[in-house]
């Protein structure tokens, strides 16, 4: 089990990365707290597991990516039974990007949503995070070819998205 | 596939970079809230007696 001081040393050097792909994945600010909380809990707890220090980056991508699936599930689960709205507008683009960027992002997310979480994990991974799909494979623990498989399927779920809104070919908006 | 189906797309979130807004204070609070839930699951348990202690205690109390 690694140390407090140790735990406080990896905090410091790696939570604001866990924060920004927790964002990206999850879409909206107001559970991003908990979910950082419980990454390195879960890192606390699991650091023996780690074979090498230096994989500790990767290693923190992957709770993240575990912990932001089971909290996308339940609110899945909970906008199923008409529990929770989604936020009108969350904040999720930096200050210095255009008003059109910010609706278009916004936009975006609303469209990935609805798309069954994993299929939203793997789009998120590659278009947010601009990771390549051999990254994505490693940090979702999956094949490959089931990266591109559940990439194609988000890809075509969104293109049907945006028909059914009138939004041109190419355009997220 | 191609890595990069979507250019329109990875463009517009490269120049939005979708990040939070994680400031030092907001990182102080988080990590006192993780010492906090660390430090709750050690603290001592109040252990309470088994069945046979119990069950003795009785027999002495009659």
């Amino acid at each position: 089990m690694v140390s407090e001081e140790e735990l406080g040393d990896l905090f410091k050097r790696y939570a604001s990365y866990v924060a920004t792909i927790g964002i990206r994945l999850l879409g909206r600010d107001d559970e991003l707290d908990d979910l950082v909380q419980e990454v390195f809990i879960e890192a606390y707890r699991g650091y023996h597991q780690l074979r090498s220090p230096g994989a500790v980056k990767a290693w923190l991508a992957r709770i993240t990516v575990r912990r932001a699936v089971r909290r996308l599930r339940r609110r899945r689960l909970r906008s199923f039974f008409s529990l929770e709205a989604l936020p009108a507008d969350a904040r999720l683009a930096d200050d210095g990007v255009t008003p059109e960027q910010k609706a278009e992002v916004a936009s975006t997310y609303r469209m990935i949503e609805r798309l069954p979480v994993r299929q939203r994990v793997v789009w998120v991974l590659k278009h947010v995070e601009g990771e390549t799909l051999d990254s994505i494979a490693e940090i979702c623990r999956v094949s490959k070819a089931t990266v591109q498989r559940r990439l194609r399927a988000a890809e075509h779920a969104l293109e049907v998205e945006k028909e059914r809104h009138g939004v041109p070919h190419g355009r997220v908006s | 596939m191609d890595e990069s189906a979507d250019p329109d797309l990875d463009l517009l979130f490269l120049q939005a970079r979708v990040t939070p807004d994680w400031t030092p204070a907001r990182a102080e609070r988080v990590w006192a809230a993780v010492m906090e839930r660390l430090q709750g699951r050690r603290r001592p348990r109040r252990r309470l007696p088994s069945l046979l202690t119990v069950l003795r205690l009785n027999r002495a109390a009659r």
